[in-house]
């Protein structure tokens, strides 16, 4: 999943350098936005060590 | 030429070295990234999409603006595992450098970047230079930090898939999914 995200900033950076301005910023909020679901999905595992 | 996108030029490379010397660590001391170091690796790519904009687009409010929130998110990763370390007694994660954990360092980072980012977009100068440049146009600097920080984002993606394949990374990874017996 990780590789998936860097995957879609890797894109989002191809469309900067096409001169795609709107698409490219619309898919870094994207691609941010999944970033921090996938945050929030490891950051409510159980947390042994604080147990 | 183009002062402010060499500037921003400049931020992308020192994001990539910072990567860069991530990456080394992984390789040379053969210590495994968690999902959260993953993470905080992520908010220091988007935060590099940010100023790239600025660099082939011209100095934008809104491409500042998408660093700073970058920057908050990967600030918030990296105390997310800074407070899973913090009571003592409590083995960190790696090892430290200079001191202080990568996470700990991430941290700082992150909050650096924010208090540079919203000085540097305070200056009204930089939003005179309008437009996107085709790659013939381009500064020097920026072409090296195009160049770098694509490498860069694309050796971190095959690297976290060769660690964690296409689902969730283990907590506390011991090897490459890739390479696991």
């Amino acid at each position: 999943m990780i590789a998936l995200l860097f995957s879609l900033f890797f894109v989002t950076a191809g469309l900067a350098l096409r001169g795609k301005k709107s698409l490219a910023l619309a898919g870094a909020y994207l691609s941010l936005f999944l970033s921090l679901l996938w945050f929030f999905h490891h950051a409510s595992d159980e947390l042994p060590i604080l147990l | 030429m183009h002062p402010y996108r060499q500037l921003n030029a400049l931020g992308i490379i020192a994001i990539s070295a910072m990567l860069t010397y991530a990456f080394a660590d992984q390789f040379v001391n053969h210590e495994l990234p968690c999902p959260l170091c993953l993470l905080q690796r992520l908010g220091f790519v988007a935060v590099s999409i940010g100023l790239l904009l600025n660099v082939t687009h011209g100095p934008r409010p809104s491409h500042y603006g998408f660093a700073i929130a970058a920057s908050v998110a990967g600030g918030a990763m990296a105390l997310r595992q800074v407070s899973l370390h913090v009571i003592p007694g409590t083995p960190g994660y790696g090892s430290p450098f200079l001191g202080l954990h990568f996470y700990t360092w991430a941290f700082l980072l992150f909050a650096f970047m924010i208090a540079a980012i919203a000085m540097i977009s305070s200056l009204p100068r930089q939003y005179d230079d309008l437009g996107w440049l085709q790659w013939r146009q381009q500064p020097l600097l920026c072409k090296l930090a195009i160049v770098v920080i694509i490498i860069i984002i694309s050796l971190n993606a095959l690297a976290a898939f060769s660690e964690c394949g296409p689902g969730t990374c283990p907590d506390n990874p011991e090897q490459y999914w890739l390479f696991q017996d």
